[in-house]
């Protein structure tokens, strides 16, 4: 591994062509030989960046380096002895060598010696080669006229025979389209599309698979792969970034760029639907979504935040990501002075941030999204509309008529409340079980503690209590310190849920007999769990408290619909039952108690201050706030009211619910341009500076022809940028090979890297344009090329002499993406659900995860059924904590514009591929999948897993290996149910009836160990 | 079937170091730790790391999120109490920036506490310290902070990474990049949260221990405050030790026998780090348990046990700090007193007791020497007092022109206040100490050049102090 890494560090950051040694070339060339050079440590002090140079030679211009200073000229063309340049480089006194010691970046004996022979060759300057717009190079000659399959091929192999190298052998078919199915799609290949694809005798059988992975009908996946890599770019996330990041509507704007590359949209129409679709003739809904683009900056509502200087930090953002998409550009670093190597002036950055200055928007605060309902959804809407309001007015009647004063049943509230107490009756535990067999506690004061597993289960309980009169049950939720940081220590919030109560009354030498209930009055009631739902007869229902309620007692009352009178002999029996699907929802401390007729209301007993307050007084005396205190009770407690108010909330849900499922974005919308001054030294505060009117950097538009949003749009597709289509093709080269052509993906500037190949970027850019900036043309080019079909393995001779893979003799290797990497495990166990497009979908989260988020405080609910299996493409993006599934795989924040995701390998990565849920449960999956289709022996079952997973089949010692896990794991499961059952409930997938859980359990090892394996998560 | 986990890799403590560094400038040598360094420090042109003798081995960083009130605890302006209730001078405010009290009227508010002067060194501090009153004498309180932003988020981002837009590394993935981690089986750079009691939580964001264009090893790892200390580290439902034992065994065997006949790197560093992953669920866990801790020491710091708190991450700060994690980093939210000054007793009470034991313990034990210790906010508050709607309470908006912070151990001069405000407390007057100032002299004691600690990001050499930042000379001991 040290070895490797000696290689790998040694060629760091050698990214020049100056700077990767050998011999020096016969003739120097400006930008390939000497460019790379003064830019890396000369143009420091001795730049464009006017006002932090140093001294007043340039060395960035022929005309300034020529020019005498003090009667030397730094570069004398063809005369090295007469250029103070070249005597300074090669000083060996420190008070003069170039450049000086204390910058700490000397220059290479190499280098120096070829800025000398470049001056003796007359010091020819030419402008940075990413300026000049690219021509369409002529394919060079090779002499290996076979190996080509187009025209990269002739680039590549060209410059691999000029060094001697050779190319590598065609993959092999497995690899071959595990790779193509990757890179196409960003899943693996079918087990059986891969059998064929190796077993066919049909020459065309590769560029037929490209074509079936590529096209819209088969594989509209390729649209999703596209969008994995373009959506970090634009920085495409769920929620506005700043301080409280809260959730905004934007996924309309991710389903169209999908459609958008599967639809192979032009490159350039594309482009301009995002930067200016409102602005476009004629422009229609998939426009106006486009241009959600422009609203992706991360905006805030933070309290206190100052408007200008938030719409000017919107701006700043604008510029840095659209420069840097489009351009390849780090304008941004003109914010607050002149580019310090780029010839960008800070009035160029202000006069592009200008041309955004007409997007209508908020300094601060939450932004509203326009809807785009279809035909159907909108017929759906107006028909819940209707629902929901017959539902409402239907209550509104009822309402009114309760809170006239003379309902009956506020009236015996009333009547109650001037009653004298009567206290709660305590009562005696006489019995306790529970499915489970919890361990129960009396507590002196009453209260039951009751302790087991965390799984869903059911109390009995059996108590006395003294004589009397008997109308109502109370239970009274306690949180004993104790008790809720056992619960939260075993990583559970402290939450129970009562989902059906029944009680039952025993009197001596009778049966038990049933008692109803006819109403509920709980003390705090969540949405979708109401009181009322402890005793509406249905299990799936219930009531319940959040980890969000704190107090120390809440109390839920039941009312017996027929008083009882209770003998010295009486017991009763009660049922509490949690179906929540809350399994660590069990009530763990409460107490019993009951209470005579007449008992029923008022504070003590669980009816809520504010409303014991207004039913005190009577009705003649309610104020217009009184009776909407009043409202929100009944509609939780009267008999009559909350049924329908019940209803009207559940039309009212279900119209939530379709419009959730509306599309909804922030779309541009264009109105009176803000003024946009240069802001000196980037302060905001300072509005000395001159105002600026629209444009693109001067270098670029000397004439100023580019004036609004409109113009950048169709300026940056102009067939005269000279940056859009090489930055473009050589974002999706590195998709493919994974390096560019050149290797600082996101700086195409003076300080960037070279081109390895100048003039097949150049090529590929001319031809993709020419092609109708045709992204799909773009992608067969490369994949088609025998280039791309090379074998990745490495070649002792190539990693010493190209460890970085700048010649393309092999093909790259890399570990999947974050994205790639859950779904290839979804996908091998066959739970993947692969819809197109739709609301965002909430993967498995830790608890905890958004803790500290506020305003408001966050919950997280993980997407229930199907859409727990969706592609991660589809993931709620949290900017400020993203779901560690995706960030422990170097997944961005998207915050900021992100070309190249880092590839980091830490055991943070192992543990989440061995232990968190989404994983665990593809692995389940998988098994059953296995214990199902996988055959009967357990090599065949490997073997069944191995072609899943790695569609390939496996080695004698794989199999052993795994074999043997097996059967140490059936044998350490023997019996162990309980072992069993957790594993296999961890997540939402269930095994089908009839499988074996012993069985699959055991099979679940082994398909853990296969994709966790590194090949798993390789693309080779 | 034989598993290498009980002789483990020497190579593994190097893990969390991952390949990353491959993407970077030369600099990142540094981050290969131990002999990888020695072996490639001798390159000529290249930096060795640390760049001069470090004073400091590493930071817990007290970071007191919200915005701590300095005039009620380190900066004693007497003057504010003179003039309560005056108009602040329009000749001070004027186009200054302000946050929640824009187009409010600006009103001095004196000091709410009493000062005294505590220690041997005589230092300043209200009453409402009376712990970090106990260990002034270690402290080195500068009262002359300065920072560029005025709302929340930014201001996290700037204090955390030295610029307020994001995507920029943070202070302690510098500090890793340039010095490595030494920690055995735990990551290098450690980030606790805590929360206590309070109203105006004021959110945060994980980009303030991202590693931004720095390899991702570098970042911060959260340990949660719920469920396991780091994500994932508890095996699935069902599944024990020796499940998971056998099975990392079995993946590391074929990743093995894979390498043998595809020869990539990568897979080495892929079979360490399930080592690695799988000792850190035997052990981090117990670096959790303070079970071992004797019951004195619990109650210096205020633990309660099971209770994840600013007093319990102290300690857990501590025993990081003793298996050699280079950079802890606590928050502790809610300093964010806008309506109610007072509410500031709460949020005294919950980190007071807990700071000051750290400062003692770290001292008996022998490590606040090479520890350095940093305390402080993302700003301060205004000398002004900003109104709450009509229940007759007042607290103070952000500020930024001077607010204080404190530093102990690691090579900082105990004892001493460093920098002053002027007499209404505005604006930091006697050497003022900018964010990117802080950042070099944390550096410098930690043996880095703020200067020459760069790694070559979109188009020029990036460092932590952007292009500013001087080190603090008169602090160092």
């Amino acid at each position: 591994m040290l070895t490797t890494l000696v290689a790998l560090l040694t060629v760091a950051r050698l990214g020049t062509a100056a700077a990767t040694g050998g011999a020096l070339p016969d003739a120097v060339r400006f930008n390939r030989d000497v460019r790379p050079i003064l830019a890396e440590k000369c143009f420091g002090c001795h730049g464009a960046g006017a006002k932090t140079r140093e001294t007043k030679l340039r060395l960035d211009s022929a005309d300034e380096a020529m020019r005498e200073h003090g009667g030397r000229r730094a570069v004398v063309p063809g005369k090295a002895g007469e250029s103070e340049l070249v005597r300074r480089i090669f000083s060996n006194a420190d008070d003069e060598v170039m450049p000086p010691p204390k910058d700490g970046r000397p220059l290479t004996p190499r280098e120096r010696e070829l800025l000398k022979r470049w001056v003796e060759q007359g010091a020819k300057w030419e402008s940075h080669w990413a300026f000049i717009p690219p021509q369409r190079a002529p394919e060079p000659a090779v002499r290996d006229t076979a190996w080509p399959r187009n025209f990269i091929d002739s680039f590549i192999l060209a410059k691999l025979e000029a060094e001697g190298v050779a190319p590598s052998p065609e993959a092999d078919r497995r690899t071959l389209l595990r790779r193509l199915s990757f890179d196409l799609t960003g899943l693996p290949p079918r087990p059986e599309a891969v059998e064929e694809f190796v077993h066919t005798i049909d020459p065309a059988a590769y560029e037929r698979q490209v074509v079936r992975l590529m096209s819209l009908n088969t594989s509209p996946q390729f649209g999703e792969r596209m969008a994995m890599f373009w959506l970090d770019l634009v920085r495409y996330a769920d929620t506005d970034g700043y301080h409280a990041d809260n959730p905004r509507a934007v996924w309309p704007y991710r389903d169209y760029v999908v459609a958008a590359f599967n639809e192979n949209r032009a490159f350039d129409q594309f482009t301009r639907e995002q930067i200016a679709g409102d602005l476009l003739p004629g422009a229609g809904q998939e426009q106006r979504v486009a241009s959600t683009y422009n609203l992706l900056v991360k905006t805030t509502e933070e309290g206190g935040a100052n408007a200008e200087e938030y719409l000017l930090r919107y701006a700043a953002d604008r510029v840095r990501n659209t420069a840097s998409v489009w351009l390849g550009l780090t304008l941004g670093c003109a914010e607050c002075h002149d580019h310090k190597s780029d010839p960008l002036k800070q009035r160029d950055f202000y006069r592009f941030a200008a041309c955004f200055a007409d997007l209508k928007e908020a300094g601060v605060g939450p932004r509203i999204p326009v809807r785009f309902p279809s035909a159907e959804q909108q017929s759906r809407l107006a028909a819940l509309k209707e629902k929901m309001d017959a539902a409402d007015a239907r209550l509104d009647a009822v309402e009114e008529e309760a809170l006239s004063g003379r309902d009956p049943w506020v009236q015996k509230v009333q009547a109650a409340q001037h009653e004298q107490r009567l206290a709660w009756r305590p009562v005696r535990y006489l019995g306790f079980t529970s499915r489970d067999q919890r361990d129960w506690e009396r507590r002196p004061d009453g209260s039951l503690v009751i302790r087991g597993p965390e799984r869903e289960d059911n109390y009995t309980i059996e108590f006395s209590t003294a004589p009397g009169a008997v109308d109502s049950l109370r239970l009274e939720m306690l949180r004993d310190p104790e008790v809720v940081r056992a619960v939260e220590l075993s990583g559970f919030p402290y939450e129970y849920y009562l989902s059906e109560v029944a009680l039952e009354i025993i009197e001596p030498g009778a049966a038990p007999r049933g008692v109803t209930f006819d109403y509920v009055i709980a003390e705090a009631n969540r949405t979708g769990h109401l009181g009322i739902y402890s005793m509406d007869g249905d299990p799936k229902t219930s009531w319940g408290i959040g980890p969000e309620f704190k107090s120390p007692v809440i109390r839920i009352a039941f009312h017996l619909k027929e008083t009882v009178e209770a003998g010295p002999q009486t017991r009763w029996r009660v049922r509490l039952e949690n179906h929540s699907g809350v399994a660590h929802g069990n009530l763990r401390h409460f107490r019993l108690s009951m209470a005579p007729e007449g008992a029923w209301h008022g504070e003590d007993q669980g009816l809520p201050a504010p409303v014991a307050k207004v039913m005190s007084r009577t009705a003649d005396s309610w104020t217009d706030a009184d009776r909407e205190t009043l409202r929100e009770h009944l509609r939780r407690s009267h008999p009559a009211v909350w049924p329908l108010s019940e209803m009207a909330k559940a039309a009212s849900q279900e119209r939530e619910a379709v419009l959730m499922e509306v599309p909804a974005s922030l779309i541009s919308e264009s109105g009176a341009s803000r003024v946009t001054r240069v802001l000196p030294r980037g302060n905001w505060m300072d509005q000395s500076g001159p105002v600026v009117i629209a444009g693109v950097p001067a270098l670029f538009d000397p004439a100023g022809r580019c004036t609004n949003r409109l113009d950048l749009a169709r300026w940056l597709v102009a067939r005269d940028n000279p940056l859009t289509a090489r930055v473009f093709v050589n974002r999706v080269w590195k998709l493919f090979f994974g390096t560019g052509l050149v290797t600082t993906l996101d700086d195409f500037g003076v300080a960037g890297d070279s081109p390895s190949h100048p003039e097949l970027l150049d090529r590929l850019a001319v031809e993709f344009m020419e092609s109708g900036w045709s992204v799909k043309q773009l992608v067969l080019w490369i994949v088609n090329s025998r280039t791309y079909r090379q074998a990745s393995a490495g070649r002792p001779e190539l990693e010493a002499r190209d460890p970085r893979n700048r010649l393309f003799a092999r093909q790259g290797r890399w570990r999947l993406e974050a994205e790639v990497i859950r779904d290839n495990a979804l996908r091998a166990a066959g739970i993947l659900v692969t819809n197109l497009g739709g609301p965002t979908v909430y993967l498995y989260h830790p608890v905890g995860v958004l803790d500290h988020l506020d305003f408001p405080k966050r919950g997280y609910a993980p997407s229930p059924g199907l859409s727990q299996y969706r592609r991660s493409l589809y993931a709620f993006w949290q900017r400020s904590f993203l779901n560690p599934v995706l960030a422990v795989f170097d997944a961005p924040s998207r915050e900021e514009c992100v070309a190249e995701r880092p590839v980091s390998n830490t055991p943070l990565q192992a543990l989440a591929l061995l232990n968190c849920p989404a994983q665990v449960e593809a692995a389940v999956a998988l098994a059953a999948y296995a214990a199902n289709r996988g055959g009967r022996s357990p090599p065949e079952r490997v073997a069944w897993i191995f072609d899943r997973v790695l569609q390939r089949p496996p080695e004698p010692d794989e199999t052993t290996a795994l074999v043997q896990l097996h059967a140490h794991q059936r044998e350490r499961l023997r019996g162990q149910d309980a072992r069993v059952t957790e594993l296999q409930n961890f997540g939402q997938y269930r095994l089908a009836p009839g499988l074996s859980g012993e069985e699959v359990a055991a099979w679940t090892a082994v398909s853990r160990a296969v994709l966790n394996l590194h090949e798993t998560i390789t693309r080779y | 079937m034989p598993h290498s986990l009980t002789g483990f890799d020497p190579i593994a403590r190097r893990a969390f170091f991952g390949r990353g560094a491959a993407a970077l400038g030369s600099l990142a040598l540094g981050s290969l730790g131990g002999s990888a360094r020695a072996e490639f420090a001798t390159t000529a042109g290249e930096v060795r790391l640390p760049h001069h003798a470090p004073r400091a081995k590493r930071v817990i960083f007290l970071y007191m999120s919200g915005g701590p009130s300095q005039f009620e605890t380190f900066d004693h302006k007497p003057e504010l109490a003179r003039r309560n209730g005056q108009p602040m001078p329009e000749s001070v405010t004027q186009g200054q920036p302000v946050a929640q009290l824009q187009g409010k009227p600006l009103n001095i508010f004196g000091p709410r506490y009493p000062f005294r002067r505590v220690g041997q060194c005589g230092a300043e501090m209200t009453t409402l310290l009376p712990h970090l009153a106990g260990v002034a004498d270690e402290m080195c309180i500068v009262r002359s902070m300065q920072t560029d932003v005025i709302n929340h988020d930014p201001a996290h981002t700037f204090m955390n990474t030295g610029s307020a837009i994001p995507g920029r590394p943070s202070i302690g993935s510098w500090v890793l990049y340039g010095l490595g981690n030494e920690a055995q089986d735990l990551p290098g750079f450690v980030v606790l949260l805590s929360m206590g009691e309070g109203l105006m939580m004021q959110p945060i964001a994980s980009r303030l221990w991202h590693s931004g264009f720095l390899p991702g090893h570098l970042q911060g790892v959260q340990f949660s405050a719920r469920n396991d200390p780091i994500h994932y580290l508890r095996n699935p439902p069902g599944v024990t030790v020796d499940d998971q034992r056998e099975l990392v065994g079995t993946i590391n065997d074929l990743n093995r026998h894979f390498a043998a006949r595809l020869p990539d790197p990568e897979i080495a560093a892929r079979i360490t780090q399930y080592e690695l992953a799988f000792k850190m669920q035997m052990s981090a866990p117990g670096i959790l348990d303070f079970s071992d801790e004797p019951r004195h020491v619990l109650d210096f710091y205020g633990v309660e046990p099971g209770e994840r708190s600013f007093a319990g991450n102290c300690l857990l700060a501590r025993r990081l700090a003793e298996r050699g994690v280079r950079f802890i980093q606590l928050y502790h939210r809610d300093w964010d007193h806008h309506k109610n000054i007072f509410d500031i007793e709460q949020k005294a009470r919950e980190v007071d007791r807990a700071s000051a034991a750290l400062v003692l313990d770290l001292k008996q034990r022998g490590l606040l020497d090479d520890t350095l210790i940093v305390w402080g906010g993302e700003f301060g508050r205004t000398p002004m007092s900003q109104s709450a709607s009509d229940d007759g309470t007042f607290g103070r908006d952000h500020h930024i022109r001077g607010f204080s912070m404190w530093l102990a151990g690691g090579g900082v001069k105990p004892g001493i206040t460093h920098g002053a405000t002027d007499e209404l407390g505005y604006r930091a007057v006697e050497n003022p100490v900018h964010v990117h100032d802080l950042h070099a002299t944390m550096l410098h004691l930690l043996g880095l050049d703020h200067l020459k600690l760069t790694v070559h990001h979109q188009s020029r050499e990036m460092r932590l102090t952007d292009v500013a930042g001087r080190v603090v000379k008169d602090i160092l001991a």
